[in-house]
Parts: structure tokens; C-alpha cells; sequence
């Protein structure tokens, strides 16, 4: 059919970020997540902290 | 022989609507089964969920069904004059009353769990109000063969099975407590709140301040990560009392045009902000009294992607919009001054 919708799955994703340095990790979303939350120490300039930035979802292709 | 052509035409005059009431009722039957299904399924997972994440002591299915019957009759418009207190008034009885028959389904239930719950039990009672209108206008129109009465409904279903479809969703990113699409707005203004001193001012509302170029900015949002909007018109008032701004800039997400791109962004005048007018009202009429002009900007997203988990497009335009929230402060308003930015939705998965 000519107007059949595509149906659209979102795959979720968290963005961890370092506060300091700025270093950004992407990942599969984990229940108990949300935006700024606080997680550990970056381990990259060990002085940062690391908070989750975004949580958004993605077109499943 | 040639005269059989003759025979269709006389069964269209005299049977045409009938055969066209027969093709559109099967097309509005199909949507029906559909509503139906999403309803069930959603109330299903509600109830799952409540055994799974509560373990209450007595099955709460029956409690349950009582609340997605529940109504809220409007007041009387006959004398409009005074009817938005009388609004407000029922809406926030319906909100408590949720709330604390939520509350009642266990002793150990966290404020997070009944934000969550409040909410997948408002989508519930949406999908079985839409599933009752539906079939019953259906079934109207099939018992008088009212071919006039089934047009305006055909004409209205795939805007009704949208909405539907977008609860059913939303159910399952309420749930695991996602962000959502109209979560951008204290998304945006969570962000900025950052590394301040969040303070509670209403109803699951905070406020912080901070210092920006020789100006004062206070903001506000709702209180997350919880699944709530928050009461942001008592919180202006209170903030309105103590701060006096010189400006408001309020942010939230806005129902786009088909053709529009998803997480594009404008900028306006005016009250941003949805649901049934109460809060806008409000927030209208504190503004006009202190003359404190209202700036809004809006991120466009579609009623689906509003309600279901943020998109990327959408998260991505965050950045942009706080520059622009900066200049908008910086172009109306001096040294000395103040700000409130305000962070428009629901906070679901969204903390500050």
C-alpha cells in the first residue's frame, strides 16, 4: 500500500559525559538511569565527575 | 440483454449509502478491535507492574478498574465569569485523589513509583474513554443505519488512533522512567540549574538562582526525575513576591505542523505551556499584573514523539536553545536585573 506507515522502534541510549574533560561515553540505556545523574570519577583526567547528559532514542535501521 | 447495465445503477440509488455505511464500518470495526487491544494490553502491564514493583497484599486489579472509570465533570459555563478557579479547583481534587489512591497500593511506595503509576493510569483511562466515545458512536450509527453519523467519526479515527498508539507507548517509557519528548523544556532548564541550591517552592516544583554578566537568573522547573509537571503558576506567584523579575523566558515543547522537522525550535511571545489552560491563565494574569513581559521558545515535536521516549533530534537541540535562552536574557535585560527562565513538562527520567 502506497500509505502504509513504517512502524518505528526507538532503541534507547544514555550519554555519559565527564564534567572536567568533557569526555563522552555512549551506551545502551539501563533501567534507573536519568538525565544528570551522578556516576563515578572519570577515569580519563581523574578529577572529573561523570553524569549521565542524555538520555534519547534512536531509530532501530 | 444491453438493458443489464441498467441493473447496478438502480442498485446504487437504492442501496448506495447502505453498501458505503458497510465498507466504512468494517474500516471503524478494524480501528475498534485495535483500541481495545492497546487498552487491554495497557491495563495489563499497569497491573503487572504494580504486582511486580509493589507486591501489595491484596490484588489491586479491582481498585484498579475503578479508577480507569473515573470522570471529572466541568463546572457550569452558563456564567463563564470566575469558571478557571472553579476549573483548577477539580482538576487538582482529581490529581490528590489519584495520587493518594496510589499511595494506598502499598506502605512502601517510593514518590518516584507513584509519579510513574499516577501517569500509566491516566494513559489507562484515556485509551478505555477513547474505546468507549468510539464504539459508542459506532454502534449508534449501525443501530439507526445513520450513514451521516459514521462520516464525522471515519474522518476522526486516524487522528484518535494516533493518539492512542502514542499511550500505548508511552506506557512502556513511563515505566522504565525514560525521559519523554515534552521533557525537553526542564531538560534545558535542569541543565542550568546545575551546581546551584535547588529549593522546593510548590508542589513537586524547584527553584535555584544563580549569577550571569551582572544579572540575577532564577529558574524553575518541575521536581525530577518523578513523572510530574509540577505547579509552576503557584511557584511564579511565590517566586513573582520575593524576586520581582524583570523578565520571563519559558521553554517548552510545542505540537508541530506536518512538514515541520522534528526539534527545530522557535521563539515567541507569550504563555508556553499546555494542559487545560488553568496554569496559563494563571501565569497570564500574574504577568500582566507586574507588566513583566513573557518570551517563549518552543521545540516542535509531533503528539507521539511528546509522549513516548525523547528522540535524539529533539535531546540534540538542548545546546541551541540554551544559547538562545542566554541572549534572549542578554538583549532584554541590563546589569542588575533579573531573569526567570522556566522549564516547561513533564520531568520524567529528567533530574537538575
Amino acid at each position: 500500500m502506497i500509505f502504509r506507515k513504517k512502524k518505528e522502534v526507538l532503541d534507547p541510549y544514555s550519554i555519559e559525559q565527564c564534567t572536567s574533560c568533557n569526555k563522552t561515553n555512549k551506551r545502551q540505556f539501563k533501567e534507573g538511569d536519568f538525565i544528570f545523574k551522578t556516576m563515578e570519577k572519570c577515569t580519563s583526567c581523574g578529577s572529573g565527575q561523570i553524569i549521565i547528559s542524555k538520555i534519547f532514542g534512536e531509530l532501530i535501521k | 440483454m444491453w438493458m443489464v447495465w441498467i441493473v447496478p445503477i438502480f442498485i446504487f440509488m437504492l442501496y448506495g449509502q447502505r453498501i458505503q455505511l458497510y465498507i466504512t464500518s468494517s474500516d471503524i470495526n478494524r480501528g475498534l478491535e485495535k483500541l481495545k487491544s492497546y487498552r487491554d494490553d495497557t491495563r495489563k502491564e499497569l497491573i503487572d507492574y504494580i504486582k511486580n514493583t509493589l507486591k501489595p497484599s491484596e490484588d489491586p486489579t479491582l481498585k484498579l478498574d475503578r479508577f480507569f472509570e473515573y470522570f471529572t465533570i466541568m463546572p457550569s459555563d452558563m456564567d463563564p465569569n470566575g469558571i478557571v478557579p472553579k476549573i483548577r479547583h477539580i482538576m487538582r481534587t482529581r490529581e490528590d485523589s489519584t495520587r493518594d489512591q496510589v499511595k494506598s497500593l502499598s506502605q512502601n511506595i517510593s514518590h518516584l513509583e507513584i509519579s510513574k503509576i499516577t501517569n500509566i493510569l491516566e494513559a489507562v483511562a484515556t485509551l478505555q474513554l477513547l474505546y468507549k466515545m468510539v464504539r459508542h458512536f459506532f454502534l449508534t450509527a449501525k443501530k439507526q443505519n445513520n450513514f451521516p453519523l459514521i462520516l464525522p467519526l471515519q474522518m476522526m479515527m486516524p487522528f484518535i488512533m494516533e493518539e492512542a498508539e502514542a499511550l500505548k507507548i508511552a506506557v512502556s517509557a513511563f515505566k522504565q522512567g525514560q525521559p519523554i519528548g515534552d521533557g525537553i523544556g526542564p531538560m534545558i532548564v535542569g541543565k542550568m540549574m546545575l551546581d546551584t541550591e535547588k529549593k522546593s517552592i510548590a508542589l513537586e516544583t524547584v527553584w535555584s538562582e544563580k549569577d550571569f554578566e551582572g544579572r540575577k537568573l532564577c529558574f524553575m522547573k518541575a521536581e525530577g526525575p518523578a513523572a510530574t509537571v509540577g505547579r509552576p503558576a503557584d511557584a511564579l506567584e511565590k517566586i513573582l513576591a520575593e524576586k520581582k523579575p524583570d523578565i520571563i523566558v519559558m521553554v517548552d515543547a510545542a505540537l508541530k505542523l506536518e512538514g515541520e522537522d522534528t526539534g527545530s525550535i522557535a521563539q515567541g511571545f507569550g504563555a508556553a505551556i499546555g494542559g487545560i489552560g488553568t496554569e496559563r491563565f494563571q501565569i497570564e494574569e500574574v504577568a500582566t499584573k507586574h507588566n513583566i513581559p513573557i518570551y517563549a521558545i518552543v521545540i516542535k515535536q509531533s503528539i507521539k514523539e511528546a509522549i513516548t521516549l525523547m528522540k535524539k533530534e529533539i535531546a540534540d537541540s538542548s545546546d541551541i536553545v540554551s544559547s538562545q535562552i542566554y541572549d534572549i536574557i542578554r538583549a532584554n535585560t541590563s546589569k542588575d536585573q533579573c531573569a526567570l527562565v522556566i522549564g516547561v513538562g513533564n520531568t520524567i527520567g529528567v533530574a537538575q
